[in-house]
C-alpha cells in the first residue's frame, strides 16, 4: 500500500519535472510547422492504481495539470485537460474491463494488461487529453482545423514517448 | 439523508469533475487579473529558480549562436556611432523639405544628430535598459511567453518593453522579486504600435497564431503606399518602446475586397526561437506621459 503511494508520488514528480523542464523546450524547431507538442505527463493519470477512488484521481489530475500550467504560463489550460483525462479514465476503464474483471491492486500497465489492451487504453486517454488541451488553448472552435491537426501530430509524437517509457522501464505497478 | 448520501456516492465524482473544470475555466478567463496572476505564473520564485538552474546548463549549447547575435548587434550599433559618419550637416541644410524625407543623406544626418545628442548637456535620458537572460521560452503555442531572470529588485515593473539583439521580443506582464514573465510578440494579447520607416504610416502589430516568424500590421488604410521589403519599426505612441526599434520587414501586402485596410504580413527580424540575452526597456517618463494622455481624455 505505502509502496504504491511512494511509486506514484515519485512518478508524479519525475513526469512533472521532465515535462516542464525538458519536453517544454523540445518544441520541434521547424518554423512553419508548429503542430507538435510533446505531452508525457498524462502517463501519470493512465498509470494510477486501478483502485484509486475517482475523486482522488480527479484531484491528483488537477494538481498535476496546475503544476504544469505554472511553467507553461497558462493557468487552467493543462489543468482542465488533466481533469478531463482523469474523468475519461474512469469511463474508458469501465468500457475496457476484461472478462473476469481487473485485479484492482495494480496499475493498468503494459506488463499487467498486455500490449494491445494498453495501446488502446493509452491512445484513447491521450487523444482525449490532447483534443481537450488544444481546444482550451485556442478557447474557440473557430480554429477547429488547426486544433485537429495539432491533436493528430502531437498524438503520434506523444504516444511515441509513452511507449518508449513503457518499453524502457516496463513498470509492473 | 440516506438518499442524499447515496446520490453523492453515485454521482459525487461527476460533480467534482464539473467543479474542477469550472475552476479551470475560471482560471483561464480570469488570467488577465493582475493581482492573482503572479502565483500561477512561471515568474513565481520556485518556478523561476528551477528554470534558471536548468537554463544555466542548456545555455552552453546555444552559446556560439548567442555570441553571433551579440556581434551582429554590436556591428549595427557601431555603424551608428558618430565617428562612422562623415559630417554632411552643411549639405543637409541646403536641401529642400520634400527631398529630405526620402534622401539617404538626410537620414544619415538624423542618425548623426541623434548620436551626438547624448554628449550634449541638454539631452536627458528617457529610456533606460536592463540586461536579462531568457530562462524559459516557447514559440509553438497560441499564447507564448518568455521568463527572464530580472524582477522587482532590478526595477522591473509590468508593461515594460523587452527587446532582443535583433528586435522587439515582448512586453513584461508579471513580476516577482527576482523574475518576470514576458508576453512574447507571439501571443494573442500582444498589440505593438508600429510605423513604416520613412513613410510614417502607423498601425498595430498583432499575431494571428500559426507562424512564429510572421505578424500582421493592422489599421493601415488602403491609400497608403506600402510595398514588400519596407522596414517596420516601433513607434513611441504606447510609451513602452522607444521609437525606431527594429521589428521586421513587410513580407506581403494584400487587399481584401470590402475592407478599407491593407492586409500586411510582416516578417520578424528576430528569431523568437533563439532568444538568449535580452534588454528590458524602462521609460522613465511613462507616468508623466500617461498622465497627460489621461488629462486629455478627462477634458473631453
Amino acid at each position: 500500500m505505502s509502496g504504491l503511494v511512494i511509486t506514484n508520488s515519485i512518478r508524479f514528480l519525475i513526469l512533472w519535472v521532465v515535462q516542464v523542464l525538458v519536453l517544454k523546450r523540445l518544441s520541434p524547431g521547424v518554423e512553419s510547422f508548429n503542430y507538435i507538442h510533446i505531452l508525457l505527463y498524462p502517463l501519470f493519470i493512465m498509470l494510477l492504481p486501478l483502485r484509486t477512488p475517482q475523486a482522488l484521481t480527479l484531484a491528483l489530475s488537477f494538481l498535476l495539470g496546475l503544476m504544469v500550467d505554472v511553467f507553461y504560463d497558462s493557468p487552467g489550460v493543462h489543468a482542465a485537460a488533466s481533469v478531463f483525462t482523469g474523468f475519461l479514465r474512469g469511463v474508458v476503464l469501465r468500457q475496457m474491463e476484461p472478462r473476469g474483471g481487473y485485479n484492482v491492486n495494480f496499475s493498468p500497465t503494459k506488463e499487467r494488461m498486455g500490449l494491445r489492451w494498453f495501446a488502446g487504453y493509452a491512445s484513447l486517454l491521450m487523444l482525449g487529453h490532447l483534443f481537450f488541451y488544444f481546444s482550451m488553448e485556442a478557447f474557440t472552435f473557430a480554429y477547429f482545423d488547426v486544433t485537429l491537426l495539432k491533436t493528430l501530430f502531437s498524438f503520434v509524437v506523444s504516444m511515441g514517448f509513452v511507449f518508449s517509457v513503457m518499453f524502457v522501464f516496463n513498470p509492473e505497478s | 439523508m440516506r438518499n442524499l448520501l447515496e446520490f453523492l456516492a453515485r454521482f459525487g465524482s461527476f460533480f467534482l469533475f464539473l467543479i474542477l473544470e469550472a475552476l479551470c475555466f475560471f482560471l483561464v478567463i480570469r488570467f488577465d487579473d493582475d493581482k492573482n496572476r503572479i502565483f500561477l505564473s512561471s515568474s513565481n520564485a520556485v518556478a523561476g529558480y528551477m528554470l534558471k538552474r536548468y537554463d544555466a546548463v542548456a545555455d552552453y549549447f546555444s552559446m556560439p549562436e548567442q555570441l553571433d547575435q551579440l556581434q551582429q548587434e554590436n556591428k549595427r550599433l557601431r555603424s551608428q556611432l558618430a565617428e562612422s559618419y562623415y559630417d554632411t550637416a552643411s549639405e543637409v541644410d541646403t536641401i529642400s523639405n520634400e527631398v529630405r524625407t526620402q534622401d539617404s543623406i538626410y537620414s544619415k544626418g538624423v542618425v548623426l544628430r541623434d548620436t551626438l545628442l547624448p554628449q550634449d548637456s541638454m539631452a536627458i535620458q528617457v529610456y533606460a535598459y536592463t540586461e536579462a537572460n531568457v530562462i524559459s521560452n516557447s514559440i509553438n503555442r497560441r499564447n507564448n511567453t518568455l521568463t527572464i531572470d530580472r524582477g522587482q529588485e532590478q526595477g522591473i515593473t509590468p508593461r515594460m518593453g523587452v527587446i532582443g539583439p535583433q528586435g522587439v521580443a515582448g512586453i513584461v506582464r508579471t513580476v516577482s522579486k527576482h523574475y518576470a514573465s514576458v508576453v512574447s510578440v507571439l501571443h494573442s494579447d500582444i498589440s505593438i504600435s508600429a510605423t513604416v520607416k520613412h513613410k510614417g504610416y502607423f498601425g498595430a502589430l498583432i499575431w494571428r497564431g500559426s507562424y512564429p516568424r510572421y505578424m500582421h500590421l493592422e489599421a493601415i488604410p488602403k491609400h497608403a503606399e506600402i510595398a514588400a521589403g519596407d522596414t517596420i519599426v516601433t513607434s513611441s505612441f504606447s510609451g513602452i518602446f522607444p521609437a525606431g526599434i527594429l521589428i521586421g520587414t513587410v513580407a506581403s501586402v494584400t487587399q481584401n475586397p470590402g475592407d478599407n485596410f491593407h492586409n500586411i504580413k510582416v516578417m520578424l527580424t528576430s528569431d523568437m526561437s533563439r532568444m538568449g540575452r535580452v534588454y528590458v526597456v524602462q521609460n522613465k517618463w511613462l507616468e508623466e506621459y500617461k498622465q497627460v494622455q489621461k488629462q486629455e481624455e478627462d477634458t473631453r
